[in-house]
Formats: C-alpha cells, sequence, structure tokens
C-alpha cells in the first residue's frame, strides 16, 4: 500500500512541480507588461560590462585618461554593479574618429552622437543596422523619460519624422538656462575703463573699440579661432550682426536660405577683411585651435574673445594672474540696421548630445533601465553635485539647500584643482539627464559671469536658426552628402581668400554663381522639404 | 622551377623560416585588404558590408573625373613630389659623399646621430614645431623682418606652402636617407682609390669617378621605388600643415581622400580617388622602370 502511494506520488511529483512553475512564469510576464518593471538597485546581479562612446572635454584630459577615474561614475558603478568602459575620441578629432568606429563595424554599445552626419540620420543607422530603435525598450523601461517629455511639452522635438525616438538621453533644461544664449563675444572690461571707453552698443562702436585696444598696444584687439571652429558655425558671432550665417542654413519667413551666398555674407566678409588689414584680427586665426585663442585671451593679449558661459569661470580665474584688474563683460549682440539679432544658439528645454544604442548591445532592456536609473531624482543629484562622501566631500546641505563645498569650490583638494576641473572629476555632464536648477546657478554663481550670460542673452534670439530637430531622410542626406562636400570645400577657401584678399570682393558674384553651378539651390530645396514636415509635425 | 623552390627550401629552411613573417605580413596587410577597393564600385555602407551594398559602377570615378576640383589635385600631387623629388633625391647622396670624406670617425658618428634624430620624431610634433616656427610672431618671420620682410604666418601664403613642405621634408629625412648610400660606400673597394691616388686623382675626381659610379645601382633602384610612391608621398604632413586658405597650392589626392572619406563618411567616393590614385601611380613606376632598363640596364625586374 505504501508502495502504491509512493509511485502514484512520483509520478505526479513532476507535473505538480510543473504546475507551479508554469504560474510563476505567468505571473512575471503580467508584471512587466500591465505596470513598470520592478526598479532595485543594483540592477544586475552579476558585474556586467556596458561600453560607452562619448567625448571626453579638454579639461577632463588634464586629469583622467578616461571617464572610469572619474569618481562619480565609480560611484554609479558601485550602485547599479555594471561596469561602464568608456571609448573617447582622440583630442583634436573633428568627428574622423567616429567615422572610424563606424566603418570598423565594432560598435560600442550606447553611442553618445547625435548622428547628423551620418547618411539618413539616425533613421539610416537603424535602417542599415548600425543602431537598434530604443522606442519599446524606453517606453517600458525608461518611463520616467516619457513622463518627462509630456511634462516639457516636447513630445514634437523628440522624435524623427518617422516617430523615432531620437533624443533620447539629452538634457532637460531648467528654467534658470532654458531660452537663454550661452555663446558669444566678451571685452576686457578693465581696458574699457582704462582707455575710458563706453561698452560697444553697435557694430560702429565695436570697430572703433578694437581701434583704440590696437592704438593702444593691445597686440591682437579681437582674438578668434580657425574657421572650423565649432563657436563660430553655433553662434555666428559677427555674421549674425550683418544678419547672415558664417557658414551654414538659415530661415527667413519660412524659407530656407544659404548665409554664404546671400549679399549680407559680402558685407560680413568686407568686414572681416578690413579687421584682417588693419590688424585688429589675430593675423594667426587660421592656424589657431580654440584653446590657442583662450590662452592668448587669458594671457591679457588680447580684447575680445568668443567664449561660452561654461568658460568664463576658468577665463576670469587665469587672466587675474597675467593682469591683477583682469575683468570682462558681454559684448552685446548688435546688428549693423539695429533689428533684433536672431541667429544666435539659445539654449534649448531639450539640449545635448543624445544616446544611441547600437546593433552590438547584448541587453538593450538592461541599458534602458540604466537610464531610468539616471532619470531618478537620487541619481540626478549624484551627478549634479557628486558623491558626496567622507572620501569625496564634494557637497553640503547649508539651510536645506545643496551647496559645493571648498574641496571643489576652492582647491582645498588633493590635486590642488580649480572649480572647473574639480566638476570634471567629480560630477559629469555624459550622464546628465536634466540640469539641477540650483546646481546650475551656483555653478555660474559669480556677479561678473551672471552680467555677460544677461548680456548675451537680452540681446539675441533663435528665430532665424535652422532648427535642430530637422530630419532629412536617408535618400535626401544622401543628396546633400554629395552636393555639400565640394560646395563646403569651396565656401571654406574663399573665405580665407576674401578674407586675407588674396581674391578681390569684387569677384563675389563669380563665387556665387559657382556655388549655385555646384548645386545650391537642389541643397536649399532639400532643406526646405525638411524643414516643412518639421513644421507640420 | 617548382622542384628547384622546394629543393631550395629542404637546403635552407632557417632563411625560409626567417622570410615567413615579412610574406605573411605582405599577405595579410597588402593582398587581403585589396578586395576592398571593390567599395569604389559601390555604395558602401559599413553596416551593410561590401556583399549587401549596392553597386554603381564608374559613378564615383566619373564624378571625381568632371569634378571642380581634379586638374588642380592633379597638378598639387605632381608637382610638390616632383619639387620634392628634385631636390630631395640628391640631398642624401651629396651628404653621404661628404660624409664618406670625413676622417674623424668621432665627429662622423655625432654628425650621423644628429641628421637622423628628426626621422624619429613624430610627424604631429615636427609639424606642430613648423606651425609655430612660421607663424606671424614666429622664428622665421622675425628673421625675416631683418631684411625688411613685413611679419606674416608664412603659412597662409598659397606660393610658400611648396618650400615651406619640401625643405622640412629634406631637414627630416636626409640623414634617415643617406644610411642606405653610406653602406653602398663602405662597400667599394679601397684599391680603387689607390689606382685612382696613384694616377693623380685628388679627392674631389675619386669621390666622382669613383664613389658615385659604385654606388650608381643602388641610387637608380631608390630612384624606381620613389617614383613609384610618387603620388602618396608624405601626406600626412600636408594634412598636419595646411590650411583652407592655400588648398590652392596643397590640396594633394590624398588629402582630398582623408576629406571627403573620413569627415563626411563618404568612403566609397574615396576609395574610388585613392584607387585611382594607385593606377596612376603604378604607370609611373612602369614607365621609371622601363627608362631605366633602357639607359643604363638597372631596373626592378
Amino acid at each position: 500500500m505504501k508502495k502504491i502511494v509512493l509511485i502514484i506520488f512520483a509520478i505526479l511529483l513532476p507535473s505538480l512541480i510543473f504546475a507551479s512553475n508554469n504560474s510563476e512564469k505567468k505571473q512575471s510576464v503580467a508584471k512587466s507588461k500591465d505596470q513598470l518593471w520592478d526598479y532595485k538597485l543594483p540592477l544586475v546581479e552579476k558585474e556586467t560590462t556596458i561600453t560607452y562612446y562619448t567625448t571626453l572635454s579638454e579639461i577632463g584630459r588634464q586629469y583622467m585618461k578616461t571617464l572610469d577615474e572619474n569618481y562619480m561614475i565609480k560611484e554609479i558603478e558601485k550602485q547599479t554593479g555594471l561596469n561602464i568602459d568608456f571609448v573617447h575620441p582622440p583630442a583634436g578629432d573633428n568627428g574622423e574618429y567616429f567615422n572610424i568606429v563606424l566603418a570598423s563595424g565594432d560598435y560600442p554599445d550606447v553611442i553618445k552622437d547625435p548622428f547628423s552626419r551620418y547618411p539618413g540620420g539616425p533613421d539610416g543607422a537603424i535602417n542599415d543596422g548600425v543602431l537598434i530603435d530604443m522606442g519599446p525598450y524606453i517606453e517600458k523601461y525608461t518611463p520616467t523619460f516619457m513622463k518627462m517629455v509630456k511634462e516639457y511639452g516636447l513630445e514634437k522635438k523628440i522624435r524623427s519624422d518617422k516617430g523615432t525616438i531620437i533624443k533620447f538621453g539629452t538634457i532637460f533644461m531648467p528654467p534658470f538656462l532654458a531660452g537663454k544664449t550661452g555663446r558669444g563675444l566678451i571685452i576686457r572690461k578693465d581696458l574699457l575703463e582704462k582707455f575710458s571707453l563706453k561698452s560697444p552698443k553697435t557694430l560702429d562702436e565695436f570697430t572703433n573699440v578694437l581701434r583704440v585696444f590696437k592704438q593702444n598696444g593691445i597686440e591682437i584687439p579681437l582674438v578668434i579661432s580657425n574657421y572650423r571652429d565649432w563657436m563660430w558655425n553655433d553662434t555666428n558671432i559677427i555674421a549674425s550682426a550683418f544678419g547672415t550665417t558664417h557658414k551654414d542654413y538659415y530661415v527667413n519667413d519660412g524659407k530656407v536660405n544659404y548665409g554664404p551666398i546671400e549679399p549680407e555674407y559680402k558685407e560680413y566678409l568686407s568686414y572681416l577683411k578690413m579687421l584682417f588689414e588693419e590688424g585688429l584680427l589675430d593675423p594667426d586665426f587660421m592656424t589657431h585651435q580654440r584653446g590657442d585663442s583662450m590662452k592668448i585671451f587669458q594671457s591679457g593679449k588680447a580684447g575680445v574673445f568668443h567664449a561660452g558661459i561654461w568658460e568664463l569661470r576658468k577665463i576670469l580665474e587665469i587672466g587675474a594672474g597675467a593682469d591683477p584688474d583682469f575683468d570682462i563683460e558681454a559684448v552685446p549682440f548688435f546688428t549693423k540696421d539695429g533689428s533684433p539679432c536672431t541667429l544666435q544658439n539659445t539654449i534649448e528645454h531639450l539640449s545635448g548630445t543624445p544616446v544611441f544604442v547600437s546593433s552590438n548591445a547584448k541587453d538593450p532592456v538592461l541599458i534602458a533601465k540604466y537610464f531610468e536609473y539616471l532619470h531618478q531624482k537620487d541619481t540626478m543629484q549624484l551627478v549634479s553635485w557628486g558623491p558626496g562622501t567622507k572620501e569625496s566631500p564634494t557637497y553640503e546641505i547649508v539651510d536645506g539647500k545643496l551647496k559645493f563645498t571648498d574641496f571643489m569650490q576652492n582647491g582645498k583638494n588633493p590635486f590642488k584643482a580649480d572649480f572647473p576641473s574639480m566638476r570634471v572629476m567629480y560630477t559629469d555632464a555624459n550622464m546628465t539627464v536634466a540640469y539641477d536648477n540650483e546646481m546650475e546657478k551656483q555653478q555660474y554663481d559669480d556677479e561678473r559671469v551672471l552680467k555677460v550670460f544677461d548680456g548675451w542673452s537680452d540681446s539675441s534670439g533663435s528665430e532665424s536658426k535652422y532648427p535642430l530637430f530637422v530630419t532629412p531622410t536617408v535618400e535626401e542626406s544622401k543628396e546633400l552628402v554629395n552636393i555639400e562636400a565640394d560646395i563646403k570645400t569651396y565656401v571654406e577657401e574663399m573665405f580665407h581668400k576674401f578674407v586675407m584678399g588674396s581674391v578681390s570682393l569684387d569677384d563675389f558674384d563669380d563665387y556665387v554663381k559657382s556655388i549655385k553651378n555646384m548645386g545650391i539651390d537642389r541643397a536649399i530645396e532639400l532643406k526646405q522639404a525638411g524643414l516643412n514636415r518639421y513644421l507640420a509635425r | 622551377m617548382k622542384k628547384t623552390l622546394l629543393l631550395n627550401i629542404k637546403r635552407y629552411p632557417l632563411l625560409y623560416l626567417m622570410a615567413l613573417p615579412v610574406i605573411a605580413w605582405y599577405i595579410v596587410f597588402h593582398y587581403i585588404p585589396m578586395y576592398g577597393v571593390l567599395i569604389s564600385f559601390q555604395d558602401f555602407v559599413p553596416a551593410r558590408g561590401i556583399l549587401k551594398s549596392s553597386w554603381v559602377g564608374f559613378e564615383h570615378f566619373e564624378n571625381f573625373i568632371t569634378g571642380k576640383y581634379f586638374w588642380r589635385l592633379i597638378y598639387n600631387t605632381l608637382s610638390i613630389n616632383l619639387i620634392d623629388l628634385v631636390f630631395g633625391f640628391p640631398v642624401p647622396i651629396i651628404f653621404a659623399l661628404l660624409l664618406n670624406e670625413i676622417k674623424s670617425e668621432k665627429f662622423k658618428k655625432v654628425t650621423q646621430t644628429i641628421t637622423y634624430l628628426p626621422h624619429f620624431i613624430s610627424s604631429v610634433v615636427i609639424c606642430g614645431l613648423i606651425i609655430d616656427f612660421v607663424k606671424s610672431r614666429g622664428i622665421i618671420p622675425h628673421f625675416l623682418s631683418y631684411f625688411g620682410v613685413e611679419p606674416f604666418n608664412l603659412l597662409t601664403a598659397p606660393e610658400l606652402f611648396k618650400i615651406i613642405f619640401v625643405s622640412s621634408n629634406i631637414w627630416q629625412g636626409f640623414g634617415w636617407g643617406s644610411i642606405i648610400y653610406l653602406a653602398a660606400l663602405s662597400g667599394i673597394d679601397p684599391g680603387l682609390y689607390e689606382a685612382a691616388k696613384i694616377d693623380g686623382a685628388g679627392r674631389f675626381k675619386s669621390a666622382i669617378y669613383i664613389s658615385l659610379p659604385s654606388i650608381m645601382p643602388t641610387i637608380v633602384i631608390l630612384l624606381i621605388m620613389r617614383i613609384g610612391r610618387l603620388m602618396s608621398l608624405g601626406w600626412e604632413n600636408i594634412i598636419l600643415l595646411y590650411n583652407p586658405n592655400i588648398y590652392e597650392t596643397a590640396d594633394v589626392i590624398s588629402t582630398y581622400v582623408y576629406r571627403r572619406g573620413l569627415e563626411n563618411f563618404d568612403f566609397s567616393f574615396a576609395s574610388a580617388v585613392g584607387l585611382f590614385n594607385s593606377l596612376i601611380n603604378m604607370i609611373l613606376l612602369l614607365l621609371a622602370n622601363k627608362l631605366s632598363r633602357s639607359l643604363n640596364d638597372t631596373s626592378l625586374w
């Protein structure tokens, strides 16, 4: 009898186990479908490595080989259980390294790049199998991102015309920054006072200031870097005074124009030529990298420089070493005819470089989960303010508000490093998905810097800029690359020839004709089509 | 033929073993990648690979040849390299002949070492130095200002680029280039010099009539090889030195390939241009070889 019971039990046992197994499986499937996944740290049980492509700033290079050495990243790795392996392009890279990485077929898992140079943009890359469409994963595993997009009202901007999410992992801007202009010209305020000059408010006053600087022994009144420097392109620093762009497209009354063939461009060129001939412009600008120009300005040999708001504290600090009176103020964005300047690069609500996930990534779900982690309040604080632990005392709480410590701000750290350098080592812009309003305020917490910020922002807007969020189709971008390749070389070359006087500006019409022969009208048409689609979204 | 090769291998196995890595290197890095030229007939997309990219035939070649910059690129490539050849090629030979006449071993060694040195410095550093030297406030314009030349950035003048490029090339390479000639010179039978001395030849005469003819085969072989590389020489330095204002005289085929291919993500077009470049190279090599064989019986094959 006992035996029979045992036998029956033995027969039933597997099916019992099977049954219980089944019900468990059903439950877990239901869970991930109906509600958020179970967010908990660490994200993985076993240490898992993901590779991450991003740039490393110039300041960062002085202290770290890769971001692996960043103390905040180490904290992130500890919390999540992930091992993030960074891949950086070399210093001075113009995007070639990115293209080599893509050509090699050995893509990093996560790639922080807008893919705007890839034929067909992100959609083209997904089509070619370089990237995967993260949409479904994001909706399921990064709900906080979707929630924030809704809160900020950015649904139109995060997707391409095809509906692919192309702004994942970018930065939500706090009220303190959004809509402001963060790049422009700065002038030595102390020199203006020394030579009893007024702050320049018009183009003529500006030219006059440069001339007086020169007469009083300022070696290079206006120091700027080479034509390809992104600062030129993004801010159209001097071109915008003439109502044109330095080398890009812009929009006028809903119509796309190409800056370098407009009549205003001729005025822009002749102005630069005049500056160059009078020795008001850096005679070596064509071979200067941004860093070279900044050094000249910091050494006190120059009067005006183009800079980004985030660089000002460092410039002021080093400048004070060369000249104790060193002080700066903004050169407002004036235009020749007094109309408002609409060609600047204002900070968007959603700004910065997005991330994409390559087809090499083994576990896209994990990456989506990792970004959910980055979108948590605690993580945002960690990323913006640093670890704040005993070994890395980056912030303290004063009157209920977070504040950077002397360890960060005033060189009281083992590296004897200044604030911008400490930020690179203890916080990180790459992992930032939303700026902390308080932190951003404190970052620029210097009256001089805030004044420059206002000076730029009050005098400019970005209404005429070609919107960043337009996405060309695969065919369009292929055709554009073909047309633009030779035009870009030609415009770049002729720009220098006109400015340095080896070709007379009387030949400007021939130059425009050549560009038209190279097919610029077709390129403008393609750009217009993209814009129309964007506006109709 | 096959039998003798096998026999040879059997007789000198070690020699063949030593040659093996070099042969492997050529196969792996020079022959296997050759199938990659296929992409110049395609609209190549790295992610799809050669098999799945679409074919476009000679479209890229046509675009290049009918393009705006075709003749300028050909002219610049040939002229820069010809100038480099005419002025750069004899320098190591003359240097080797001069060095050969020096009696003091110590002085000879020191001179040799000093002249080799630039060869071992990375091009990036060399070009960085040059850019700094020729800046409007650099040492060379400063020096020129004593002769009444208004200081300006020398690298912004299209007509000066070739001079700067070629002279920096010569400076960097002549010491290293002279090694092979010195080796050839040391192989000359001293008896020849003694005989010439008895016949009353001075040092100059014996250099002209003994040293130079004895190293002539070496010179010719090196010249042929140099001509074979005529279209691709030293372009890394050009990329590091040039700027848009002097594209007119400085832009060569290789730099154009670099800009189109790597900066614009236009791999197919770039490799089509590269292939075109190699074809011209090969034609030049064949011509040079033929010419030299008919002139003085020295040739590569």
